[in-house]
């Protein structure tokens, strides 16, 4: 190995000397495509481009559904959006839950399964994390005695084809409405899509889902007159609970209970199929999918891989808006909201955490969780996340989460400190809270940061350590910040590192601009709020005059904000306002972010993301290979013995060629100790009383003799039936479920 | 220094283009078909072994996955007879070259001294044999390296060597073998362009690339030189720089995807209707990493290695057995890394036996070691001989030139101009003094003589040829 001279260790760097290195250089920052073009074009332009090979994929939905797809198509599936029938109160003939809920029986019958619709009537799909666990009910609502068909109103699709097929199709007399509510428009008002946080942690859970459905509320999806069991969401979402089983139980009772009233019935849902080009020379591979968001996904962006290529090429993309200004404007804390703003954002912005394709919960990203440990107190020094100064005295706590955090330059060329990963808890106090100082305020920003301020305590800095990667006669060194995070005591061990981890893809300087100008009253982060103040919806390419000449009088000031003084220097804070500034005059905007994609060039038409191959950015081409082929696993058979059950279970391989791949189903064998796979198989269990109640419930990797084993603790004496279902790698989309008696 | 003329140079060297390789008696050779001795002794039935590590994860997969699965391929079929001396079946542990340097050597540890690995295989990276060579000679561990190509190893790391092997040839015959087949094919170029990675192997292709050159075609200048940084993906500014020299000839160590999108920018400036171009390594990852729109006729290096489609046919049956019995399995290609994988495990394999044969039952590594020191069998890709001194694997070099054809979907090698040159030739013999950058190409600097300026003058004495020493056998 060769010697680092000390001063190199205190800057990210890159040696490269003569002598000893192949030409295979194995690591190469950021991820595949070396350029993404994201076009905006219609589906029946999309459908003709795709069939010449002149775009990779459209990510809007079916362009073949009405027509034969070319062979060299393939589609990517994912959970379009749940199907639901909401009465309206005014329809005399269901009034009540009971005619309700045989209505909807009956309409299901009527319907049948209609591609891409799938029956299912129940919120809690294969496409939930959580599915095993509601299995049974699944199977109760399909078993549902049949009333009256209800006549019911549809937009225009299949779901009308089929209605007016079974003669149920209705106008405005109709007794219902029937919608698809895509996640997305679920989650539109209660996640947190704010500079690199995601959340809430349960964003992908189908009991939080089966919460929305009766909760949300809009003009075309007015909110239920049921009274909702605010109190069960309450203690779920707090962690009011102490056993796996209680959760899980509260969780039945939840989506149970809301959905009592039979006003909103899930019938089924929707499959979204994003159309790709799998051409073996033009195509692409690798495509990981995520199970809620489709190709629009950070995954996606991470993983596709052009079959001409090894590593490179120009990846092209394509949504249906036409004009970002027309589908929301583009700013990093409430911007990017639309199909468009989605998909680019994915790929220039960096999440803390990426959630994981074919489950509920996250990958770590740039903010790696080491720890989750319990904790009485955060310590003096500890600094308080609305000021960012010490605490001065001790503060109670539940739980600390120990982050490792990976540093990277930004696209304007600066190295990211500790104080860009800190700001994001300054800026979320200031601008989430309401107060006097209303043009400090943004309502959205309030509700995307309410869990993360009603759960952290404080932040505190343990150090900045010094890793190194070293490639032959490269030496790749990396800034890596190690923080913990205090939490107040009730957060959930499973949800606390997705709280409030230290990350933001926007260097504080940056974040400064938009602060500065929103504050000024040149715009507002969210549509909401734009509207009420009656300014523009701020957004960093149309709004980059704006911008440039804030930036100049900040520069001129040395600005640094509130919360960092005493965090950054005057020389570090005049030297990233220069670089801001040369950054805006080549890119035509102000949005630098760390992320493995830079914005760049923005017409009505279509942006161009090239690639940051800069050797700084921690994570290299390959680094979530494992994600795009989901593998199953199978039950092949169960036996008990004494306390416990034990499962012999067929796994999913991937036997990978050339430029295609082929899965093979093969017994399952224990891995040898030193493969590391992303999880090993794993089979998630509940265990049900006779009268439906949750006894014990778990997951399991015990593996014995090659067979898995489930030990739910010694029951009293009954008759008991365990819902099982096996994930491997941790894919648990559509899982087999197999239920035995116990 | 004498002066010769080009064509007895090249004769010299023993360069053969389109040629097939004609098999020796009585050496061995991959494959089991033929049938095999009862060994000597007991023979115990526990598993042999191998520890197998290669890139399973990152860009690097290209090449270490086919690396696995040519092992693979041999492994299943020599448990398919039984095992190592018909007792003893392989068990192949994985382990993902990928972990980076300080992991990969603490994984080695681990395989030796809590699996109880009994050979160590695989390697793809020049950044990881270095390191692990001397820890294998630590742990004493039976090893080959497939690729790890540096000349750095033998020359610096490990330069005496005793359990420590590698079989895929050294990384300073890719500038020479394309300089050779350059030189040789567009005899009169007189303006060179440079377009190199900017870090080692760019540097070291460049070396060889230009000593070369300067012996075989001594009236050529350079007149642009091109160092994209490591990451690049905008050749534009390279290829404008380049074309703007107005070469005839470009030499090109670029590879893997910055090589792809490398010659599709370059089709849109018409690069290569305007020059020669010959690279070391455009076809140097995977058969089917290249698309059907690369330029024909280019000088298309393989890493002087290998390519599936030479020997062709059925010249010589080593390789269309391999091809076909390695198609059938993983239903692609092999690759470099494929045919090296596989040959080594039948190096072992024949090592044993032979070392069975000299005193009976399970032979101590060292019998093996001294058996596999100046080995040479016959594997798919021609002759290899492992050189005893050194420890390193040589074989013939060869190149050629792309060609679509309409049998696969990638373009491969014209078969009729394959270029092939004995690495005996072009590498420093064994005894030849350590030299910077490496001791090839002071070797070269030194010793090869160089062609005469005018075209093509008579037929030089026999004494100007190349110093060309002939494989050492051992035997």
């Amino acid at each position: 190995m060769r010697l680092i001279p000390a001063l190199l260790l205190l800057v990210l760097a890159l040696c490269v000397a003569a002598a000893d290195a192949g030409h295979e250089i194995t690591f190469y920052p950021s991820f595949y495509p070396q350029e993404i073009t994201v076009r905006f074009i219609d589906p029946a332009r999309g459908a003709a481009l795709l069939r010449q090979k002149k775009i990779h994929a459209y990510s809007g939905g079916d362009v073949f559904a009405d027509a034969a797809a070319p062979e060299h198509v393939s589609w990517a599936e994912s959970l379009g959006g749940l199907v639901v029938l909401a009465f309206k109160p005014t329809s005399a003939g269901f009034a009540d839950a009971e005619a309700r809920c045989a209505g909807a029986a009956a309409l299901i019958r009527g319907l049948g399964a209609s591609p891409p619709f799938v029956v299912h009537p129940y919120p809690v799909t294969p496409y939930h994390e959580d599915y095993v666990l509601h299995y049974d009910r699944v199977q109760r609502a399909r078993d549902r005695a049949p009333g009256r068909a209800p006549r019911v109103r549809a937009l225009a699709g299949p779901l009308r084809t089929a209605l007016a097929a079974a003669g149920l199709a209705a106008g405005d007399d109709a007794d219902a409405v029937l919608h698809v509510v895509s996640p997305a428009f679920l989650l539109a008002d209660a996640e947190t899509r704010m500079l690199g946080w995601t959340g809430p942690p349960w964003r992908k859970e189908g009991w939080y889902h089966a919460w929305l459905v009766q909760a949300s509320s809009s003009p075309v999806f007015p909110r239920a007159a049921h009274p909702l069991p605010e109190e069960l969401f309450r203690r779920r979402t707090e962690g009011a609970f102490k056993t796996v089983a209680e959760r899980v139980d509260l969780e039945r009772r939840l989506v149970a209970e809301a959905g009592a009233g039979c006003e909103r019935i899930v019938l089924g849902y929707m499959l979204r199929r994003n159309p790709f080009n799998d051409d073996y020379a033009e195509g692409i591979q690798n495509v990981a999918v995520d199970s809620h968001a489709g190709l629009a996904s950070e995954i996606f962006v991470r993983t596709a891989k052009l079959k001409d290529f090894p590593w490179n090429g120009w990846l092209s993309l394509a949504v249906p808006d036409r004009l970002h200004a027309l589908e929301g404007a583009w700013n990093p804390v409430a911007g990017f909201t639309g199909a468009a703003g989605r998909l680019i954002w994915a790929a220039v912005g960096d999440p803390a955490l990426i959630e994981d394709p074919d489950s509920a919960r996250f990958i770590a990203n740039r903010a790696r969780p080491a720890s989750v440990t319990p904790a009485t107190e955060a310590p003096a020094d500890a600094l308080a996340p609305g000021t960012l100064r010490p605490l001065g005295a001790p503060a109670p706590a539940g739980s600390k989460v120990v982050y490792r955090v990976l540093l990277s330059k930004t696209h304007d060329g600066q190295r990211m400190t500790v104080a860009d990963i800190l700001y994001p808890y300054a800026f979320a106090a200031r601008w989430g809270t309401p107060g006097s100082a209303r043009r400090t305020y943004d309502p959205v920003v309030e509700r995307a940061t309410t869990l993360a301020r009603r759960s952290i305590v404080a932040v505190r800095v343990l150090g900045v350590k010094k890793e190194v990667k070293e490639l032959g006669d490269m030496t790749l060194m990396y800034d890596v910040p190690e923080i913990e995070v205090y939490l107040k005591p009730g957060v959930d061990a499973r949800d606390a590192a997705a709280l409030a981890p230290p990350w933001s893809p926007v260097p504080w300087h940056a974040l400064a601009l938009q602060e500065e100008a929103v504050g000024r009253g040149l715009g507002a982060f969210s549509k909401a709020e734009a509207a009420r103040r009656g300014v523009p919806w701020l957004d960093v390419v149309s709004g980059r005059a704006v911008l440039a000449k804030l930036a100049g009088d900040l520069e001129s000031r040395t600005f640094v904000p509130e919360a960092l003084r005493g965090h950054v220097g005057a020389d570090e804070a005049r030297q990233r306002w220069v670089a801001l500034r040369e950054f805006a005059r080549t890119h035509r905007h102000h949005l630098p972010t760390a992320g493995p994609y830079i914005l760049g060039k923005v017409t009505a038409e279509q942006v161009t993301l090239p690639v940051f191959r800069d050797f700084t950015y921690p994570l290299g081409i390959g680094s979530f290979d494992q994600y795009p082929i989901p593998l199953r696993a199978f039950i092949v058979k169960t036996e008990r013995r004494g306390d416990r059950l034990e499962i012999q279970a067929d796994v999913e391989s991937i036997e990978k060629f050339a430029r295609s791949y082929k899965i093979v189903r093969e017994p399952f064998r224990p891995q040898p100790a030193n493969e590391k796979f992303r999880e090993p198989l794993t089979v998630h269990w509940v265990v049900l009383g006779g009268h439906d109640e949750v006894v014990a419930a778990g997951a399991s990797r015990d593996v014995q003799n090659g067979r898995l084993v489930v030990d739910p603790g010694r029951l009293k004496p009954g008759a008991y039936r365990v819902q099982l279902a096996l994930s491997l790698n941790g894919n648990l989309v559509a899982p087999e479920v197999k239920v035995v008696p116990y | 220094m004498a002066e010769v003329n080009r064509r007895d140079f090249l004769s010299g060297l023993g360069v053969t283009v389109g040629t097939a390789l004609t098999a020796l008696p009585g050496l061995p050779s991959v494959g089991v078909a033929h049938a095999q001795d009862k060994p000597k002794g007991n023979i115990p039935d526990t598993p042999f072994k191998i520890g197998h590590m290669t890139f399973f994860t990152g860009a690097a997969a290209v090449l270490g996955e086919p690396m696995y699965k040519g092992q693979l391929l041999a492994s299943e079929e020599i448990n398919a007879t039984g095992g190592l001396l018909g007792k003893r079946k392989i068990e192949i542990l994985k382990a993902d070259e990928n972990a980076g340097t300080d992991a990969n050597v603490k994984e080695l540890r681990r395989l030796k001294l809590s699996e109880k690995i009994d050979f160590f295989c695989g390697i793809t990276s020049s950044g990881n044999t270095p390191a692990l060579g001397p820890v294998a000679e630590e742990l004493k561990v039976l090893t080959i390296f497939v690729d790890g190509c540096t000349d750095f190893l033998f020359d610096k790391a490990v330069p005496n060597p005793h359990y420590i092997f590698r079989i895929t040839n050294m990384q300073s015959a890719d500038g020479v073998t394309g300089a050779v087949a350059a030189a040789m094919t567009w005899p009169k170029t007189k303006r060179i362009a440079h377009i190199h990675p900017d870090y080692s192997y760019g540097r070291n292709a460049f070396d060889h690339f230009r000593i070369v050159m300067k012996k075989m075609v001594p009236g050529a200048e350079t007149v642009s030189e091109a160092w994209p940084k490591l990451g690049t993906t905008d050749f534009s500014s390279h290829i404008t720089k380049t074309i703007a020299a107005k070469p005839d000839l470009l030499a090109i160590s670029v590879w893997g995807g910055d090589y792809v999108a490398f010659y599709k920018q370059a089709l849109r400036y018409g690069m290569f209707d305007k020059m020669k171009v010959a690279s070391m390594i455009a076809f140097g990852v995977a058969p089917h990493a290249i698309g059907k729109d690369h330029p024909e006729g280019i000088i298309a290096g393989v890493h002087s290695n290998y390519h599936f489609t030479y020997p062709g046919g059925d010249k010589w049956p080593y390789n269309k057995t391999f091809v076909e019995k390695y198609h059938k399995r993983f239903n692609e290609y092999p690759n470099f890394q494929a045919e090296g994988g596989y040959t080594a495990t039948y190096m072992l394999k024949t090592a044993i036996e032979k070392a069975n044969k000299l005193a009976g039952g399970w032979p101590e590594d060292d019998a093996i070691i001294s058996i596999l020191e100046g080995l040479m069998m016959a594997g798919p890709a021609g002759y290899v001989y492992i050189r005893p001194d050194n420890h390193q694997g040589y074989k013939d070099a060869i190149t050629g030139f792309s060609k679509n054809v309409p049998e696969y979907p990638f373009p491969i090698l014209d078969p009729n101009r394959i270029i092939t040159i004995p690495i005996r030739n072009i590498t420093a013999p064994p005894g030849w003094p350590k030299g910077e950058p490496t001791s090839t190409y002071t070797w070269i600097d030194k010793t090869w003589p160089q062609v005469a300026m005018a075209a093509e003058a008579p037929k030089a004495p026999a004494a100007a040829k190349p110093a060309a020493p002939a494989p050492a056998k051992k035997q």
